[in-house]
């Protein structure tokens, strides 16, 4: 008897003693809580790591099949002269992963589903499986994204009919209720496919639509709409939008000039708004021009060789953060722009996002006006030229509260693409010339340089 | 906006008991942060001390810490005082929130996993999550062995075939 007692009493205490890892005690639905917030390769290659973890992976709520590598080593490579064989070869590729971990995905429930490749009509029977696929495990935010590779002849990408009538089918009425963000870019969707998901989806909070050649006009009205966030860019053949939404907190349009109707819109306090080439942008903003006052946050895409706007009578006592979004040539004076920061007197935070060619001029003087909440200033795609350090030395002599100074000199066209991996010439030219910055900034403004 | 009803839901108090017997009081609009302790209260059954037997008390106090942080007040106008407040105090509030979490050990971060999940606060089991998932990114299955101390129980055989099996995520 005591033989047998001291025998478990040492079992028990070796259990105790055991160098267990303290991950490994986590229940499943933990672990997988973690490995949804991993990519799907790194979730993936956790499968050698134990048995325990060998298909833990495959119950991830995130899918999100973006392949920014390959975008760039393809786009680099071919250099705009296209193979489209090789380019076969990674959509098949790019077809078999996405297969592949459908196939062995065992969770019940998908909470993001993102495509985002070089895909088209050809593809269209393997689209409309993943969105069925998607739709049926409940998917709440979904993504297509046929991003196209650099020299590819232009061709059509549309949203598959035959996706569209099978969700139009009782089934697919059911399926598509869960969703709450839909993102279609560079996907030819028409008015009729974006306003049946926007009236079926009583949840659909988030919509986006870019780049569609199909999409002429958009109306969203009506009590039961929960939409929060309406984008549409570059649609080129849009002539009308139409918006009564009592919930939505922002609106972004970037595109061709429109008739634009907007109204009981109480919350909306994020707007961005920008012109084609051909449309003067004081065009697009006089339609929704009674409801600046009440925004936060403001950015405006101008062009300076065509737009000019000024706020001279007109004030934004709500706005925290102004964005300005410019196309400009060297010889062009940023500092013009300052009668638009001057209307928003509680202003926080100023973001340029710059593309110019940045050469040398002389530099110009800059006016007094004092910025006393302006804390934060932000500058992507920095050139260090005249063009932005005057207005740099502006918020510098004018705002004595600034806390922080941010110098990014990658492109704004590159911040958040897979262009991100190119480190081009201007841009370490213009790292160099942070130094002219350096030698203004007073005491107690961090310089941050990304 | 405060109705007298809804004034006297905001300020009573649950009392929770941790695994360990010690009992802490917490506001109800704190609670309701808690999945579990939030259905509870709709079904009336918040009477008494309320065991939390997966939750001993130094991760008790410091997941009251957290939901301490994160309620508010105004009960009805909350939907809407969020959506507006969201993108000013975004930012500090993930400055906090990382701090709060950085600044548990492996232990404490274990823990605190077991009991957001058991008491369903959503934002502060993402939160622990992120943290696990932060140390998992770009490490090697090998280097995520050595991190968490686990032994490998495949063969050789077995682990080639699984990883020839997911062969795109191992290029």
């Amino acid at each position: 008897m005591l033989n047998f007692l001291s025998v478990v009493l040492v079992s028990i205490t070796e259990n105790v003693e055991l160098p267990e890892c303290w991950v490994s005690r986590l229940p499943d639905d933990i672990i997988v809580n973690i490995f949804s917030r991993l990519t799907l390769l790194e979730a993936a290659r956790t499968s050698v790591v134990s048995s325990r973890w060998r298909y833990l992976w495959t119950f991830t709520v995130n899918l999100d099949f973006h392949a920014p590598k390959t975008m760039w080593d393809i786009n680099t490579k071919i250099g705009g002269r296209p193979n489209e064989s090789e380019i076969e070869e990674k959509r098949s590729k790019y077809i078999n992963w996405v297969g592949k971990v459908l196939e062995l995905h065992r969770g019940r429930y998908i909470n993001e589903f993102r495509i985002h490749f070089d895909l088209g009509d050809n593809q269209k029977s393997y689209i409309t499986n993943w969105i069925h696929t998607a739709l049926a495990k409940g998917v709440q935010k979904l993504e297509l994204n046929f991003d196209r590779f650099v020299g590819i002849i232009w061709k059509e990408y549309r949203f598959p009919v035959e996706c569209y009538n099978t969700l139009k089918s009782p089934h697919g009425l059911s399926i598509i209720k869960s969703l709450r963000s839909l993102s279609l870019k560079f996907v030819d969707v028409n008015t009729e496919i974006v306003e049946f998901f926007i009236y079926n989806c009583p949840h659909l909070e988030r919509l986006s639509v870019f780049g569609s050649k199909t999409l002429l006009s958009l109306k969203v009205a009506g009590s039961s709409i929960q939409l929060k966030h309406i984008d549409i860019n570059c649609c080129h053949y849009i002539k009308e939008v139409e918006i009564s939404s009592s919930s939505l907190l922002s609106f972004k349009y970037h595109g061709p000039q429109i008739k634009l109707h907007v109204q009981n819109v109480p919350l909306l306090l994020d707007v961005s708004i920008g012109g084609r080439h051909d449309v003067q942008l004081g065009n697009l903003i006089d339609p929704i021009i009674q409801y600046l006052p009440q925004l936060e946050t403001l950015e405006l895409l101008l062009d300076l060789k065509k737009d000019r706007i000024q706020f001279l009578h007109f004030e934004l006592p709500k706005l925290r953060h102004l964005i300005f979004r410019v196309i400009a040539d060297a010889h062009h004076n940023l500092l013009d722009l300052t009668q638009i920061i001057k209307a928003c007197p509680f202003l926080h935070k100023f973001t340029l996002k710059l593309i110019c060619d940045g050469s040398k001029r002389k530099l110009r003087e800059f006016p007094k006006c004092p910025l006393e909440h302006l804390k934060v200033v932000e500058f992507i795609g920095f050139a260090g030229r005249p063009i932005d350090l005057e207005l740099a030395f502006y918020f510098l002599e004018n705002a004595p509260k600034l806390e922080k100074m941010i110098v990014n000199p990658t492109s704004p066209y590159s911040v958040g693409s897979y262009f991100e991996f190119e480190d081009g010439k201007s841009e370490q030219a213009a790292r160099k010339r942070v130094k002219q910055l350096k030698k203004r900034v007073p005491q107690g403004v961090q310089l941050v340089v990304c | 906006m405060s109705t007298p009803s809804s004034s006297v839901f905001s300020y009573r108090v649950l009392k929770l008991k941790s695994s360990d017997g010690e009992i802490f009081e917490v506001k109800q609009t704190v609670a309701v942060q808690s999945g579990v302790l939030k259905q509870m209260m709709e079904d009336g059954c918040t009477e008494g001390e309320i065991p939390l037997n997966n939750v001993d008390s130094p991760t008790l106090a410091k997941i009251i810490e957290w939901c301490n942080k994160h309620h508010d007040d105004d009960v009805e106008g909350r939907v809407l005082s969020q959506e507006k407040e969201k993108e000013k105090e975004k930012a500090d509030m993930k400055r906090w929130e990382s701090e709060f979490i950085d600044a548990l050990n492996r232990d404490e971060l274990y823990f605190l996993l077991i009991g957001s999940n058991y008491m369903n606060i959503k934002e502060l089991l993402d939160c622990a999550a992120q943290k696990v998932a932060g140390m998992v990114k770009g490490k090697t299955p090998e280097a995520i062995r050595e991190m968490f101390n686990i032994q490998s129980d495949f063969t050789e055989e077995e682990e080639k075939a699984i990883r020839k099996e997911n062969q795109w995520a191992f290029n």
